[in-house]
């Protein structure tokens, strides 16, 4: 994909609004892409939750353009303490995804900007924030895209860098531990399930060689299968060969959010097959 | 002001949006102290990439204006939230968005004075600056870069340091990540494409060769977890002060060994002290 910096991108960067919206750990700020007002209306707008919300190699920012310029508002925003965001700065912990900042982007937007219908999209700790929002707002969202977030309430095995310090006895109380039933994190189960009683959307994407990987089989193997047809139909997974959480995987990983994202415009092929298909009824 | 946004918080004002620099729109916030300051810090951010000493910028620049100075945190054309690519980039393109950075936030505040904080590679954006601006009344210096080839070899020598971390051999030496620049005009290092358009433009930038007509205050702050100054800095300081530059150096080591770009209240308050003292 090319990001050069087209015409309509420069158009809708000097068409953008920086917003502030209210979370429940103080202001979370933010910068609003309003469509193009030239382009066929998406009706949807894309939320990127970011730490800080220009992504690595400012991906979201060209993402939130590029769609932008193709219909679609776009809200791209700081999580809380990060970026200009208030609140303390905080490691990312797979118990405490931030979905309150996405509900509270949802309901600002909808307040300030009349946007009604909602597409979230997320790479790892963000992606379980966008999730963890189901929980508050699945009826508002029309589908979101899950990039290589974390399934477990635990790492398996601990981390690398732990492994390698510990000794022998520890290592082997690990191996005892490992044995055990992987354990599902309850902020990934709980709006999935959520998600999946919903009418929204979702590709989950991952690649065999991360070791999120590793942890993703277990919602394949534990989840998914209780999913019925309709959730079956909506709920996509992908699996890509080679390594995407790491900072180079994070560009391909939005070219596929962009190329998902547009499936949502009224114009796209799959959209209107949708339109066609009622919600429940097997192909 | 393409479009603005204002939010009032206590004692001080602030002010979001995006100004006009060489034809196109860069994100700006601008921080008004309740009473018209005469004085206003311009942060130059690092080069590229820069997550936590942006969010460092904002919570420093917040700090200054309750101590009632004014700021203003901006990002260049290809960076955040601004315009622009990165591959058409050029050293001299960063030092006129500073420059057009100064000039519109002065307007904005009524500041006649303005104390530049350069950022890592924002400090040798900001030593070309100052030579272009008149009322350029002081200078703070944060980890700043002594010269810009080093700076980018050092951000190639990071892609190995990265490799090894995930306990892959390194794909490429600093040579050889030099010579594919080089070759195909292009590399990709740690979040950012680094290109030979700018590596040319900007590999002479020496800092302590663009201060050398500078005989205004010098604030240095050290963000290492060191309990000295680098031979470096010290080297900086020496030569600073030998010219007649009133300079004082702090070290920023961060608290409880977390990284000090993510604890920058401490500094961004001796910064501002700094700038209360000034004449």
């Amino acid at each position: 994909m090319n990001w050069r910096e087209t015409p309509a991108m420069l158009s809708r960067a000097r068409a953008e609004q920086p917003v502030v919206f209210t979370g429940m750990k103080g202001a979370l700020y933010g910068i609003f892409t309003p469509p193009a007002p030239d382009a066929p209306p998406a009706r949807v707008c894309v939320v990127f939750p970011g730490r800080p919300r220009s992504g690595l190699r400012r991906r979201m920012v060209l993402a939130a353009r590029i769609l932008a310029g193709e219909g679609f508002a776009a809200l791209r925003f700081d999580l809380r303490g990060r970026g200009e965001s208030a609140g303390e700065v905080a490691r990312p912990s797979r118990i405490e995804p931030l979905g309150e900042d996405v509900v509270a982007a949802i309901h600002y937007m909808r307040e300030a900007h009349g946007q009604t219908r909602f597409l979230l999209a997320g790479y790892c700790y963000d992606a379980l924030t966008a999730l963890d929002s189901f929980k508050y707002e699945a009826d508002a969202v029309a589908g979101v895209f899950v990039a290589t977030p974390t399934v477990l309430a635990e790492k398996p095995g601990g981390s690398s860098g732990k492994r390698r310090a510990r000794g022998a006895a520890s290592r082997l109380r690990s191996m005892v531990r490992r044995a055990r039933e992987p354990k599902i994190l309850r902020t990934f189960e709980s709006p999935f399930r959520e998600l999946a009683r919903s009418r929204a959307r979702a590709l989950f994407l991952y690649a065999e060689e991360d070791w999120l990987r590793d942890e993703f089989r277990v919602a394949q193997e534990v989840l998914f299968p209780q999913l019925d047809g309709d959730a079956r139909e909506r709920l996509e997974v992908e699996i890509w060969p080679g390594r995407i959480h790491t900072i180079e995987g994070q560009t391909v990983v939005v070219e596929r959010a962009i190329s998902w994202i547009r499936e949502f415009h009224p114009r796209s092929g799959r959209h209107a097959r949708d339109e066609l298909q009622p919600i429940g009824q097997e192909p | 002001m393409l479009s603005r946004e204002a939010t009032k918080k206590g004692d001080w004002t602030e002010e979001r949006g995006f100004f006009e620099s060489d034809g196109r729109p860069l994100y700006g916030a601008v921080y008004l102290a309740r009473q018209p300051a005469t004085r206003i810090a311009i942060f130059c951010n690092s080069f590229s990439e820069n997550h936590c000493e942006g969010r460092a910028e904002a919570i420093a620049a917040r700090i200054i204006a309750e101590n009632g100075h004014s700021a203003f945190v901006y990002h260049p054309r290809a960076h955040g939230d601004s315009a622009g690519d990165l591959e058409d980039l050029t050293f001299e393109n960063l030092i006129d968005d500073a420059v057009n950075a100064a000039t519109y936030a002065r307007s904005r505040s009524g500041a006649s004075e303005i104390v530049w904080v350069g950022i890592r590679f924002g400090a040798l954006v900001a030593a070309h600056a100052i030579r272009r601006m008149d009322g350029s009344k002081g200078l703070a210096l944060w980890e700043p870069a002594l010269n810009a080839r080093d700076y980018l070899l050092k951000s190639m020598r990071h892609v190995i340091y990265y490799e090894m971390s995930l306990g892959e051999r390194p794909s490429m030496t600093v040579e050889q990540i030099s010579e594919r620049l080089e070759r195909e005009g292009r590399v990709s290092l740690l979040g950012f494409d680094l290109y030979r358009r700018f590596f040319e433009s900007a590999e002479k930038a020496d800092l302590l060769e663009a201060l050398q007509p500078w005989r205004g205050p010098t604030f240095i702050a050290q963000f290492q977890q060191h309990s000295r100054l680098s031979r470096a800095h010290s080297q900086l300081r020496e030569t600073l002060t030998g010219r007649g530059v009133n300079v004082r150096a702090v070290l920023h080591c961060g608290s409880d060994g977390t990284d000090p770009w993510w604890t920058p209240e401490e500094i961004a308050r001796q910064t501002g002290g700094w700038l209360d003292e000034l004449a």
